[in-house]
């Protein structure tokens, strides 16, 4: 058996499960703080990446998924209070069900300390608990490019006038 | 005692700027002047041939009379490997990555005149359908189709012009299509990866020799909620991940996989290709492979 006909669903579930246990708990803390004009994490938009990420090349079958909280936190202004917050999430997989524990303390409205603990039994699991446990602490911060002796900046492809011309043309009419 | 010869010396770097493909270009070569004058004109025909056959913005291309009838076309003696990768991302990621593109993204507003007014939209056919390639130069069409190669059809030019290079015999240069960039030579590049939320910022640098380095983003081809990279299914631009960089030999590839990127987890890809990547996503958080030339600016961490 290929066992990457297992790999979508299963990796599908714990993404999106995992992306909406530590996004919700930190991105409105941390992110609030580093990037005003964006929007703060929702689970939404963690879906929304589970779903643009998945092919449909293999036939899934939905689960659900249960979430237990230890503390409660008022998220009223993205601010949390103080303290030690745990959640473990199950979810359901084609496997078996796999879960993971979250911790994380809150002083002063930053995350001071996380952890992760990861309890999947599956092989696949195991591999996306750990690819996550890998990342999930990377929160980029920009740096001025003033600063820096750089050969060259890449990013989106740079526009010409005629291209640009043609955008502040919308813009102007969208505005009128 | 050591000598050197003097065919041994490599001329200073010439930087050439120009504007090509709807976008903004700079050749760094080891070249004397005679070189540069030589090489400008080879560039610049290589690369109006290539627009010839793959734009979808001129009335004179390939791509545009495809556009209009169904049949059997001729492609261009180059169109193998810019088919051959298409084919290959379009199984990956599930026809989330379509050369079939064309009339979505034109009738979302980017068409070949920048209306970027929205006209209804469908969801392009799938390649299966329509398009039947021999894997070679043979391309026939059930019905007209406009075909997009933005995904990767700057990497794989900037591929070609390496081939005037080492006809050239410059050993030397960086050829960098804005976004996606090709070095050869000795001296490696500090290149900062810009921050698509604010250009004055780079979320981190790479270190780069001897390879290519393709960035996507919808930073700036922007407009009315949507941005150049659009899911075919959803006709929605993906939102989740808002910048990726792809790191290996071939711009060609570089590029593409950029593209994918939006659409499909980096395991994917890796079935098929060996490349190093760095994906940042909308909430701030950011994804690399293991790669030593890659350093991401981390502000988040915590103990």
């Amino acid at each position: 058996m290929d066992p990457s006909q297992n790999e979508s669903p299963n990796k599908l579930l714990f993404g999106l499960l995992a992306i909406v246990i530590i996004g919700a708990l930190v991105g409105g803390t941390i992110y609030a703080k580093k990037n005003e004009s964006s929007t703060p994490v929702a689970s939404t938009t963690a879906t929304q990446t589970t779903q643009d990420a998945e092919p449909t090349t293999n036939d899934t079958t939905s689960s659900s998924s249960q979430t237990s909280t230890d503390t409660t936190a008022t998220a009223s202004s993205g601010v949390y209070k103080d303290g030690t917050y745990t959640t473990k999430t199950e979810y359901f997989t084609p496997g078996g069900t796999e879960s993971i524990t979250v911790n994380l303390t809150i002083s002063g409205g930053t995350i001071s300390a996380a952890s992760l603990s990861q309890e999947a039994t599956q092989r696949d699991s195991e591999f996306y608990q750990q690819s996550f446990a890998d990342s999930y602490k990377s929160y980029v911060v920009g740096k001025s490019i003033s600063g820096l002796s750089l050969s060259r900046v890449a990013g989106a492809s740079l526009t010409t006038q005629g291209f640009n011309d043609a955008l502040d043309t919308i813009r102007t009419k969208a505005q009128s | 005692m050591t000598h050197s010869t003097p065919s041994a010396q490599k001329p200073n770097p010439k930087i050439w700027q120009f504007e090509a493909i709807g976008t903004k270009w700079r050749i760094d070569a080891a070249a004397d002047a005679a070189q540069m004058q030589v090489l400008k004109q080879r560039v610049h025909d290589r690369i109006e041939a290539f627009d010839q056959a793959y734009s979808r913005f001129r009335n004179d291309s390939l791509v545009h009379s495809m556009s209009l009838a169904a049949g059997t076309y001729t492609l261009p003696q180059d169109a193998q490997p810019l088919f051959a990768l298409y084919e290959q991302l379009y199984g990956l990621t599930g026809g989330l990555v379509t050369p079939l593109i064309g009339q979505t993204l034109a009738d979302a507003g980017y068409d070949a005149d920048y209306r970027f007014t929205e006209r209804p939209m469908a969801s392009p056919p799938r390649w299966e359908d329509v398009l039947h390639w021999d894997g070679d130069r043979q391309l026939s069409l059930d019905e007209p189709a406009l075909l997009d190669f933005g995904a990767a059809g700057k990497g794989y030019l900037i591929d070609l012009l390496t081939d005037c290079m080492q006809q050239m015999k410059i050993t030397e240069y960086c050829i960098d299509g804005s976004g996606d960039l090709r070095h050869v030579g000795s001296d490696p590049m500090l290149i900062g990866l810009e921050d698509p939320r604010d250009e004055g910022l780079v979320i981190g640098t790479v270190t780069l020799q001897n390879a290519s380095l393709c960035a996507s983003s919808g930073a700036r081809r922007a407009w009315q909620g949507r941005h150049h990279i659009m899911n075919p299914q959803t006709l929605s631009s993906p939102d989740a991940v808002i910048a990726t960089w792809v790191i290996t030999s071939e711009a060609r590839i570089a590029d593409g996989l950029a593209t994918a990127l939006f659409f499909v987890e980096p395991e994917i890809l890796q079935r098929s290709f060996a490349f190093a990547y760095i994906i940042l996503y909308s909430d701030g958080r950011v994804r690399t492979s293991q790669h030593d030339g890659i350093h991401i600016y981390s502000g988040g961490e915590v103990a």
